[in-house]
């Protein structure tokens, strides 16, 4: 699995202004605000279940419900009122670089909305060791284009003995 | 995950990962699945692609859930989207066996 994002500086079309892991998310239907609950930044996790990982295939899964929640932009110069679709990748980096997990799906822009907000629901996290893991978000602006990393989302996971 | 998409007739093809397509199966009209001999999924077509779009995830090189990611329905000006947000959105999703914490 690729963990190299290559090709291009910055995207053209669209920019991601934040994102965050968090437990729950909720959106205020009336006013259309989105609460973040529980940000996770770190990971408390036994000292066996990397031990597990690596007597299995170098990999554990532990069963957690979180959210991956992303606010993207369009770039000002282009057009609102022109419909934007491109293809996003969550990749799930380890703390030896390599890409463990990933995830694709597309994202689009509906004609005359500025503003995307777009909330992956995960069940699973995927571990090798402990150290810092990185939720990079990479965005592909045309099929013929390469992943653009537009933001990376640290998250620790810590032995606990 | 590799990701072809061809413009002209609105089709995406995701190689999970390499290998010889023993059988497709067809999910439904617009997805078909790529099976090894094994029985494991190493590819996913889509037809009408911008018509049906699918979160896939992957761990290493193995298939471990696909969705239907759900449009948003308000009008508002912050569109968004969903994936996961209920199990009726997934078409596929394997149960992990690998290690799992106590």
């Amino acid at each position: 699995m690729s963990k190299k994002t290559t090709g291009g500086t910055q995207p053209t079309k669209v920019q991601c202004v934040w994102g965050h892991l968090c437990s729950l998310t909720s959106i205020d239907q009336e006013r259309n605000n989105v609460s973040l609950f529980n940000v996770i930044e770190q990971l408390n996790l036994p000292a066996k279940l990397f031990e597990d990982a690596k007597k299995a295939k170098n990999v554990a899964i532990i069963s957690l419900n979180y959210e991956v929640v992303l606010n993207f932009r369009r770039i000002v110069s282009i057009d609102v009122s022109d419909p934007i679709g491109v293809e996003m990748k969550l990749s799930l980096i380890d703390p030896t670089g390599k890409a463990i997990q990933e995830t694709i799906l597309p994202i689009a822009f509906n004609p005359g909305s500025k503003r995307l907000r777009t909330r992956v629901r995960m069940k699973t996290f995927t571990l090798t060791t402990e150290g810092d893991y990185v939720y990079r978000v990479d965005i592909k602006e045309t099929p013929e284009s390469d992943f653009i990393t537009v933001l990376n989302i640290p998250i620790e996971a810590v032995s606990k003995s | 995950m590799n990701i072809q998409y061809d413009s002209s007739s609105d089709s995406k093809y995701v190689q999970i990962r390499k290998g010889k397509i023993d059988s497709t199966k067809k999910e439904f009209d617009w997805l078909m699945l790529d099976y090894t001999h094994e029985g494991e999924i190493i590819g996913v077509e889509i037809l009408d692609a911008s018509k049906h779009p699918i979160s896939i995830t992957t761990i290493g090189d193995r298939l471990l859930e696909l969705s239907v990611v759900v449009a948003p329905k308000s009008e508002s000006d912050i569109a968004y989207n969903e994936v996961n947000s209920d199990d009726s959105n997934k078409i596929f999703a394997m149960k992990p066996d690998f290690a799992e914490a106590a």
